[in-house]
């Protein structure tokens, strides 16, 4: 399979849409072809940290503030 | 009994402004954490989400009960978020860096890596386009389905899965170009 072919089964891959024979092609191809495999690896590092990046706490008094601004519009 | 959100969304329309605030409170960590993604600081994020309720709540007589309320609320953040990007100038923003702290389970080493990674992909993705940088968020980050990203940046399946495409495109050459980049200044020998 060419480098083109695997990338677009990559993607497939990360959409989380790929069947057991699509992910065997990927990692056959990667067995034998360093660039694909390294931008595999790169790419998956990535997403998985996106998927993982912290939430991060609402600042305090977030409420009031949005309430305040509903009612100084409203005045 | 908790108030289902389109019982809350009557009770604002019918003038009780205060029930509004129990939708503030449901989903204001989602929509706060979407704009943070999105803008790469507190200070906008805060600035756009609190713009996003004050809209939300302005126009709830046109909010569609057929979509979820947090769909709706997305949309409108997502809507502000690209917005405010068109009129900032870019240089003058700051992106704040925001680690997540493990339970002790990581060695110090772990934990390391860890942040390096978690800043080199939120540099990552504030450096690609923001209708792209979008798409990435509420997919990879907010997990949510092709349907629910339709509904929210009203476009078809189509655009959806191509604009993810090329995001995650984009994701990896601006992660391989750093890398070549940090190569390229690295000690020899010292890799």
């Amino acid at each position: 399979m060419q480098c083109q072919e695997i990338n677009s089964l990559v993607m497939k891959y990360f959409d989380g849409n790929i069947s057991e024979l699509e992910r065997e092609m990927i990692i056959r191809h990667n067995e034998k072809c360093n660039r694909c495999a390294e931008e595999f690896e790169i790419l998956r590092n990535a997403i998985d940290t996106l998927e993982e990046l912290p939430e991060i706490e609402v600042p305090a008094g977030f409420e009031s503030r949005v309430m305040e601004g509903i009612i100084s519009r409203r005045a | 009994m908790i108030a289902s959100d389109i019982e809350i969304v009557n009770r604002c329309l019918a003038g009780d402004v205060n029930a509004f605030e129990v939708l503030i409170e449901r989903y204001k960590k989602a929509i706060y954490n979407t704009a943070f993604r999105m803008m790469g600081n507190r200070e906008e994020a805060e600035d756009v989400s609190q713009e996003a309720f004050i809209r939300m709540y302005n126009s709830l007589s046109k909010y569609n009960p057929e979509y979820k309320f947090i769909t709706w609320a997305l949309k409108v953040t997502t809507n502000l978020c690209l917005d405010s990007l068109r009129k900032r100038k870019a240089e003058t923003v700051p992106i704040d860096e925001v680690f997540e702290i493990k339970d002790g389970k990581d060695t110090p080493e772990e934990e390391y890596i860890r942040k390096e990674n978690q800043k080199l992909v939120q540099d990552a993705i504030m450096k690609l386009p923001d209708k792209y940088r979008e798409f990435l968020i509420l997919f990879h980050h907010r997990n949510l389905s092709y349907q629910e990203i339709m509904d929210i940046t009203g476009e078809s399946l189509t655009i959806v899965k191509n604009r993810l495409y090329r995001a995650r495109q984009m994701l990896k050459e601006e992660l391989i170009s750093r890398e070549k980049e940090r190569e390229k200044y690295a000690v020899p020998g010292n890799k």
